[in-house]
């Protein structure tokens, strides 16, 4: 585990396939929703978002290119660079699962890794918590790595049991590790959803190999 | 979180909700909800340092005395093969009731051996403590010279 230094309110969760990634990712913002915890009732002052399907709370669907939809709308209708301007995607908590899509560190110059890039290093003028989630920690741009607060590292030692160990390193805080029953989270979210590459991208991978043969 | 705008009616139309999914086939209490939450967890959790995590990752407890005497111990290579015959022959005679395989038994002693071995365990310890007590006078300097740390 690497050191982190960053001071956004950035997360980033890193494990092997079927280490628990998504499940806590997906902990955290069911945490935050308050749904399982007394009173039991979604906390609507926080916006949830999401990159994949969330079940059994508020929340909105949010994959990339909606992401880029919606960047610089605001919910008092003031154009985004105005000083009282409240953006539209802020204020909550954004979890984007596979995160090497849209802000792969090989493709750190492409447009949509910019809005990402935008997103991130302006996270605290929105008041977005971002959470990323990735296999590994260098397949994320550098800038997203750079400004990392919040490092977890996810570890199932049986793949047969639910437990999922964490070891969370904060900015400014020891090392905690600890582990937590992952199987009450399960039912908020779907393991298997994929994120496929966009049409655009397809249709160009496909022009090439077609160009090739 | 700051409390800003609350929700909105942007935000109402665009926000869904779907029941939990119920096609898993788990059951009973463990499928019930958690109370705690992940940064509840966290603070329940010992509060280490980096270097005593470093510690504690790089010295497992073999929940044996003699074991975790041993990776302290500064074993010289020629009484390594005879003190792996002899261990591992022990650990079989004692757990043979148990069916306790010989592979996992081979595979712990000889951890605790190569740690022992030249007492390269407690010389990384040591180095790891040193490196510690180095980065910190680096730390000290470069604030001395307005550089941080």
């Amino acid at each position: 585990m690497v050191s982190v230094q960053g001071k956004s309110d950035l997360t980033i969760i890193t494990g092997d396939m079927g280490g628990g990634k998504t499940t806590t990712g997906v902990r955290k913002l069911i945490d935050a929703s308050g749904i399982n915890k007394f009173p039991y009732k979604q906390n609507t002052n926080i916006k949830l978002f999401a990159n994949l399907h969330i079940f059994g709370v508020r929340y909105m669907y949010l994959p990339l290119d909606k992401l880029i939809e919606y960047m610089n709308v605001t919910v008092n209708g003031l154009p985004i660079n105005h000083p009282d301007a409240i953006p539209f995607i802020g204020n909550g908590i954004y979890l984007y699962d596979e995160g090497s899509q849209g802000a792969n560190a090989r493709e750190s110059m492409s447009s949509d890794t910019m809005v990402i890039q935008n997103l991130v290093t302006q996270s605290r003028k929105r008041k977005l918590k971002i959470i990323f989630i990735s296999q590994d920690v260098r397949l994320l741009t550098w800038e997203i790595r750079k400004l990392a607060n919040e490092w977890i590292e996810c570890e199932r030692k049986n793949k047969n049991s639910p437990i999922i160990t964490l070891t969370v390193k904060k900015v400014g805080r020891n090392t905690h590790s600890f582990d937590f029953n992952g199987m009450s989270t399960w039912k908020y979210f779907r393991s298997n959803e994929l994120h496929p590459l966009s049409n655009a991208r397809l249709a160009k991978a496909y022009e090439r190999a077609k160009a090739g043969n | 979180m700051a409390n800003v705008g609350n929700t909105d009616e942007l935000w109402e139309q665009l926000a869904t909700q779907e029941p939990v999914k119920t096609d898993d086939s788990s059951n009973g209490d463990s499928y019930s909800d958690d109370e705690q939450s992940l940064e509840d967890y966290e603070r329940d959790s010992p509060n280490l340092s980096d270097l005593q995590y470093m510690i504690k990752t790089l010295s497992p407890d073999f929940k044996d005395d003699v074991y975790n005497l041993l990776v302290k111990a500064r074993l010289s290579p020629d009484t390594f093969k005879p003190l792996l015959k002899i261990l591992v022959n022990d650990e079989i005679r004692r757990n043979r009731r148990n069916n306790k395989s010989i592979a996992k038994t081979v595979a712990k002693v000889y951890t605790v051996l190569t740690m022992a071995l030249d007492g390269k365990h407690i010389i990384d310890l040591l180095e790891a403590f040193g490196s510690k007590a180095d980065s910190s006078d680096l730390d000290a300097m470069n604030r001395g010279l307005g550089l941080g740390g």
